[in-house]
């Protein structure tokens, strides 16, 4: 690997780095700052309208319809079934939708063939080439994500496999939720660490930043060898460049410049360290810390779309906690186990 | 109607006033140096300037074209000075034209000027444009730094990558310089909007890196997940399999030809030869002839296959009779019908219903492995088989009766299936332990490419060992390994395949590791595949293997998995280390291709800091490399063209020598749109590029090469005006529904052939015009009610169509797509299609129409009692309309027989014939293309000449033309009457000429230049 250090004009003193920090974002809601692309700025003070925001969660092996219901409607009032129990404070703002259904997913035997279009409804295509449809996620984010830092965040707990199974599908599809077209999945930030990273220091747009540095640099050396006449095209790249930098700069400051409005309004009501490197050995730890950084990243406006692939719908995890032996997967097949075995299940697993 | 142009005349004391020219002395190749009776030029000029130029100008035009409202915007009273008019020679050229003609002052002015005063205007003018030319005879002229363009943008990321990105899709388009030409800084500018699509296009163009042992290289697709890695080197392997040229009667014709040579009259030829023209392996024909021929056992199947080559025919009359290549696929037929009766065939180590899961890796590449290293070994079966169907054709297939004889049987078989393998590699597999046959149809129609056939697990194998040994040269060898070795590299595959063959052995393979002692092996923990992790866990595997009675070969095959798994990890750590300072080079090689020139060790430097401070940041090494990359495209050194002045020559000469590299770009721009080759660069090293003779070469090289596509589009296309024909949208697709977009698409490629095709061959640029030959595809034809022709058909499906004036076509003029783009959609327009001739192909100015012409119906249908050329007549009719129509009606008129999307027709779509004769500007007549040809050779073949080089000129230097450019241009018109009008000749005139080989030093410039660069 080669040494990191160098000693050249590419200093980052402009650059603020979290590494070792945790960050504090304050409620309520910032005004919406424009981003990378967006000219239109929204006055100073003034908290704007929630925007609408999509958040799916894939937890794969299905639920049990004895344990997992909602009851009532209407003026009725609304009654949780036994695995929903934890929803119970916060059902006034929920709506239990059942009947969805997904035509391409019938007739495909299990596994991927199910999951690989649940948020696409495209048929998929079997054998080495995979094909299928982009992912509703990302057709959103495709019209509104330049609106914020990130177009849409993807996230999981699990890492894909990509091998073949009985029914001749990719496991690819299995793997993943969001595709961002047709033939490729949209790639899926399993570690904790590095998702909180790139949401808080704006990787894209700080990778950008360094881009263009340069490219300053290389046009004003250029433009100091030319001819007299040729000067004046090169200060014509220069100067361009120079105001997409100040653009994205100017951006960058009044969305600090509102943060710190922000904190002084009201009492800060999330804070989160930055995660350890590498993957938690609990699985409880993974997925709330990806919970978490899905809620940081709403909360922050950093994006509006996000998707969590809990597990693969072929998953190798395992939850010892619930005193389940088995893997997932051999859960979801439940009515291959022994009275025994069922004892120890639901609805432990699927409340939690 | 003729334009003149200013030649220099040899003798000096012809440009002493009172010596009008109206006719061409024979130009000099460069202008002579001045004499004394030349140095009194100015004050000559000034004198005449003030006695009859000035006076002239206030007598009899300055009245319209003065005062606060000149007409047609022209204010001829600011010219006070000769220098003022010597610094706008375009507009005085114009004045000149139209004094000359006899246009201005218009006819209804109050007052005329005499011949005599008229004639000293006009020489006064042509004299000075003459001295004007002379005075500047080595000016390289201001050509401007300038981005690339969109197409010149996509072009050079094709050939630097290898793929064709098109990353310029979603850019605004280009805007023209005035000679119609978007390739050149007086019309290509830069702007913040433009940056961010730069900085997206960049980015796009890395998004497609393939990070390999030795380099990087690009895929045609965004490679950004596992699987899109997958996609690319399984792809490259299959590719490469398929490429292949493996049916034995190939090699058995081949061989037959051989055998037969000197009866073909191919005495001389070798095996290699008969190979090479039946493009297969000289290798494996080698073995089969061996094999043919060998002397050997009198038994068996290489008994019978020699004796049914052996009975092939001879040549009949020299040539190889028809039976042949029958016979030759029955030999074929043969060997491929014995041999899977002798494949090699092994069962599972373990039965499916055992402790270690049949589908695990370790068994099943135990499996994969037998077959890999028995593709070609005999399973000593022959004598237990039924060959009864085989004997009774081939009496050899019989298995003799004692043992002697069974014995060379045997060994017979054993030849045979050494010779011809099972299968020469395999390509896709069923899950390999899977026993029912139903299940293993089923997943073959998966196509499960390359996969070694786990359950549910990643993994490929490589089984394609005959193939390599007795096919593949040594080069295809080495590019086989190369992309096996790639496919490991590059998707990372022990890595993933072994985590993943934990995750399946504590879920799937009968929960072998769901016991406690393998509790801390887990799929996702990084140091899984650590060496300590990995050989932990073979220890406790194989203990419990051994524990539940597995023993013997299997218990091996448990133990050589994890010995081969941590050698193949190992030592892609190992690459995957040794690769990032390799890559790094590769880097740099990437820039220095980029910026089309060597990198300065101070650049070198540069770039790899630039990296190295992206690390800084925590970005991983293909993050950073991926960036670098991204600041590579977005440098000035790649997306501009810059020629810098010498350094050497500081304080020198104005006018410089471009640099071997300038020149080199230069070149590639002008003939292939794009980045020189490593050719040119080569030369551009070696320093000789300037040489004429290297430079000539060259040039025919790059007009022979298909990158000259390149030239038809960008120049062509924009020359003529249908570059955005593509997008040509004014057709009303419900009258016309045969418009379709793949009709579209073949109409814009039609002249785009026939400019490649004329340039390719060097052909006369009279063709243009004269050409009794097109283009087409099966679309255009049908369109042109013309058959596809049978022969000669291109990969693309376009073919030559001669004597093409039976079906009305030859040429440019009656091509389908400059008819439809010069129609408003339900009408034709003569107005428009002759405009189009006058000012595009002859290269005529016609002003803008004056405002409030009352518009003709848009539908042919709708004109009334009129028709359309009628209500032209009124053109004719009306003085100010006739002063420029006068000029184009004819030329659309006769093309009246082609509908608005350039049909041939008999009746306008209003029912009614049409007429396609035409009164020319010279006052004769004609009719038709036919018509037109014939005033067009008469009146203005030199027009055209001259329109050709000019364009072509403005385009390869990036400039407008200047008067100083008018030696060039009449050494260029001389050579090329003189030596049949070849395209080549005007190519060669311009890459040798002083304009395109010399630039600027870039001092203080005068007012010409600023003039020239500040015009829209």
């Amino acid at each position: 690997m080669s040494n990191p250090t160098s000693g050249t004009r590419y200093q980052i003193s402009r650059r603020r780095f979290l590494h070792g920090a945790g960050v504090m974002m304050a409620l309520p809601w910032l005004e919406s700052i424009p981003v990378w692309g967006a000219e239109t700025m929204k006055p100073d003070g003034m908290p704007a309208a929630v925007p609408k925001r999509l958040a799916v969660l894939f937890m794969a092996n299905g639920v049990n319809p004895n344990q997992w219901w909602a009851k009532g409607g209407g003026t009725e009032p609304m009654e949780l079934g036994p695995s929903l129990a934890p929803l119970e404070k916060v059902k006034g703002q929920l709506n239990y939708i059942s009947g969805l259904y997904n035509k391409a997913a019938t007739g495909v035997g299990i596994h991927p063939g199910m999951t690989g279009n649940l948020l696409s409804g495209a048929p998929l295509t079997k054998g080495a080439e995979l094909h299928g449809g982009v992912s509703m996620d990302q057709v959103l984010a495709s019209r509104i994500g330049d609106q914020t830092v990130q177009p849409s965040l993807v996230l999981g707990c699990e890492q894909p496999v990509t091998g073949y199974h009985e029914t001749n599908f990719s496991m690819a599809y299995s793997s993943h939720i969001s595709w961002e077209n047709a033939t490729s999945p949209v790639p899926m930030e399993v570690y904790p660490s590095l998702a909180f990273d790139s949401l808080l220091e704006n990787r894209g747009s700080m990778r950008n930043q360094s881009v263009l540095d340069r490219v300053m640099d290389q046009a004003a050396s250029l433009s100091r060898q030319v001819s007299s006449t040729d000067k004046a095209k090169l200060d014509e790249y220069l100067t361009s460049v120079r105001e997409v930098e100040k653009r994205a700069q100017n951006m960058r400051a009044a969305k600090e410049k509102a943060d710190e409005k922000a904190k002084g309004r009201s009492e800060p009501a999330f804070a989160m360290a930055r995660p350890d490197n590498g993957l938690p050995e609990d699985i409880r730890e993974h997925m709330r810390l990806m919970c978490d950084i899905l809620a940081l990243a709403f909360q922050t406006d950093k994006t509006r779309i996000a998707t969590l692939l809990l597990c693969r719908d072929i998953s190798g995890l395992f939850y010892p906690f619930l005193n389940v032996k088995l893997a997932h997967l051999k859960v979801g097949q439940w009515r291959n186990l022994t009275e025994a075995e069922l004892k120890g299940l639901l609805p432990g697993r699927t409340q939690w | 109607m003729r334009r003149s142009f200013a030649i220099l005349v040899v003798a000096p004391s012809a440009l002493m006033l009172g010596v009008l020219a109206w006719f061409d002395f024979a130009p000099a190749q460069k202008a002579p140096p001045p004499t004394a009776a030349a140095d009194r030029m100015p004050q000559l000029l000034d004198a005449k300037f003030h006695t009859s130029v000035q006076p002239f100008l206030q007598a009899y035009c300055v009245e319209c074209h003065g005062g606060t409202k000149p007409k047609a915007e022209l204010d001829l009273s600011t010219y006070t000075t000769v220098e003022s008019i010597a610094h706008d020679p375009r507009r005085w050229n114009l004045v000149m034209e139209r004094l000359k003609a006899a246009e201005m002052p218009p006819d209804d002015a109050d007052k005329q000027p005499t011949a005599a005063e008229r004639k000293s205007v006009v020489g006064w003018l042509w004299t000075m444009n003459a001295r004007e030319a002379q005075r500047h005879a080595d000016d390289p002229g201001v050509v401007l730094a300038r981005r690339l363009s969109n197409a010149e943008y996509d072009h050079t990321v094709r050939d630097l990558t290898g793929v064709d990105l098109r990353p310029t899709r979603e850019f605004p388009v280009d805007p023209a310089n005035e000679a119609g030409f978007d390739n050149s800084g007086e019309s290509l500018a830069m702007s913040p909007a433009l940056v961010k699509k730069y900085l997206v296009a960049a980015q796009f163009v890395a998004d497609h890196l393939v990070f390999q042992p030795d380099g990087f290289t690009f895929a045609p697709f965004p490679v950004a997940t596992d699987e899109d890695r997958d996609k690319y080197v399984v792809k490259r392997i299959v590719d490469f399999y398929g490429k292949q040229s493996l049916d034995y009667a190939d090699f058995f014709a081949a061989a037959w030809r051989f055998q037969h040579r000197a009866g073909l009259g191919r005495g001389s030829a070798t095996l290699e030869d008969f190979a090479r023209e039946a493009r297969i392996s000289p290798k494996y024909l080698g073995k089969v002839w061996t094999a043919l021929n060998e002397s050997g056992p009198e038994v068996g199947p290489m008994a019978a296959l020699q004796a049914r080559w052996r009975a092939l025919p001879a040549p009949v009359d020299g040539r190889e009779p028809a039976a042949v290549r029958a016979d030759c696929g029955q030999l074929r037929d043969f060997v491929v019908k014995l041999r899977p009766l002798v494949k090699r065939e092994f069962a599972n180590l373990v039965p499916n219903d055992n402790i270690v899961s049949s589908g695990s890796q370790t068994m099943v590449l135990w499996k994969d492995e037998q077959y890999a290293v028995n593709r070609m070994t005999y399973p000593g079966n022959a004598l237990q088989l039924d060959l009864s169907e085989f004997a009774r054709v081939d009496p050899q297939m019989k298995p003799p009766a004692d043992a002697e004889g069974r014995r060379s049987y045997e060994a017979s078989f054993q030849r045979f299936c050494a010779v011809f393998p099972d299968a020469f590699y395999v390509s896709e597999r069923p899950r390999m332990f899977l026993t029912n046959p139903k299940d293993i149809a089923s997943d073959l129609q998966g196509h499960r490419l390359l996969t070694a056939g786990f359950h549910s697990q990643m993994g490929y194998f490589r089984d394609d060992a005959p193939l390599y040994q007795l096919v593949l040269d040594d080069a295809g060898q080495r590019e086989l390994d190369r992309l096996w070795r790639d496919l490991d590299f590059v998707a990372d595959v022990p890595f993933r395949q072994f985590r993943q063959f934990i995750w399946y052995e504590r879920t799937e393979a009968k929960n072998f590791m769901m016991s406690e002692e393998f509790n801390s092996f887990r799929s996702e923990d990084a140091d899984m595949i650590s060496e300590v992790k990995l050989k932990q866990l073979a220890v406790a595997y194989e203990a419990k293997a051994s524990k539940q009675g597995i023993s013997g070969t299997a218990l091996q095959a448990v133990r050589d998995y994890f010995v081969n798994m941590n050698a193949t990890i190992r030592s892609l750590e190992q690459a995957k280390r040794a690769a990032e300072p390799a890559q790094l080079e590769a880097l740099v090689d990437f820039a220095t291709r980029a910026y089309r020139r060597p990198l300065t060790s101070a650049e070198r430097e540069d770039l790899l800091a630039f990296y190295r401070s992206l690390r800084a940041q925590k970005l991983g090494h293909e993050e950073a490399l991926h960036d670098a990359a991204v600041s590579v495209l977005m440098a000035p050194a790649f997306s501009f063209r810059v020629t810098l002045p010498n350094v050497a020559q500081e304080g020198g000469a104005e006018v410089q020598p471009l640099s071997d590299y300038e020149l080199a770009s230069r070149l590639s721009y002008f003939l292939w749109a794009s980045m020189p080759d490593q050719e040119l660069l080569r030369h551009a090293a070696a320093g000789d590029l300037h040489q004429p003779a290297v430079l000539a070469a060259q040039a025919r090289r790059m007009m022979q090469d298909e990158r000259i596509g390149g030239l038809a589009t960008e120049f062509g296309g924009n020359w003529l005006d249908v570059r955005r024909f593509e997008e040509h949208n004014a057709v009303d697709r419900d009258r016309f529904p045969q418009f379709t977009n793949e009709l579209r698409t073949a109409m814009f490629e039609e002249p785009m052939h026939f400019f490649t095709d004329l340039v390719r061959r060097n052909g006369s640029v009279l063709d243009f015009i004269d050409g009794d030959y097109t283009f087409v595809n099966p679309v255009l034809a049908a369109h042109y009610g013309m058959p596809m022709p049978k022969t000669a058909i291109g990969t693309d499906g376009w073919a030559r169509v001669d004597e093409a004036h039976r079906y009305e076509r030859g040429g440019l003029l009656p091509m389908a797509v400059f008819l439809t783009q010069n129609a408003p959609g339900l009408r034709t327009s003569p107005v428009k299609r002759g405009h189009w001739f006058v000012t595009r192909v002859l290269g005529e100015h016609i002003p803008a129409p004056p405002p409030n012409v009352p518009a003709i119906p848009t539908d042919e249908t709708k004109l009334g009692n009129l028709t359309l050329r009628e209500t032209l007549a009124r053109h004719r009719e009306d003085k100010t309309c006739a002063s420029c129509h006068a000029k184009f009606d004819s030329f659309g008129l006769v093309f009246e027989g082609f509908g608005p999307i350039g049909d041939v027709r008999t009746k306008d779509l209003a029912g009614r014939p049409v007429e396609t004769s035409a009164m020319f500007p010279d006052g004769s007549e004609g009719s038709g293309l036919a018509g037109l040809r014939t005033y067009f050779h008469a009146r203005v073949q030199g027009e055209f000449l001259d329109n050709l080089d000019r364009k072509l000129m403005v385009y390869a230097l990036g400039r407008s033309l200047q008067p100083s450019d008018d030696f060039a241009l009449a050494a260029m018109q001389q050579k090329l009457s003189a030596n049949g009008y070849r395209f080549g000749d005007i190519v060669e005139s311009i890459v040798t000429s002083h304009q395109f080989l010399t630039k600027r030093a870039g001092r203080q410039h005068d007012a010409v230049a600023a003039q020239v660069s500040t015009n829209p």
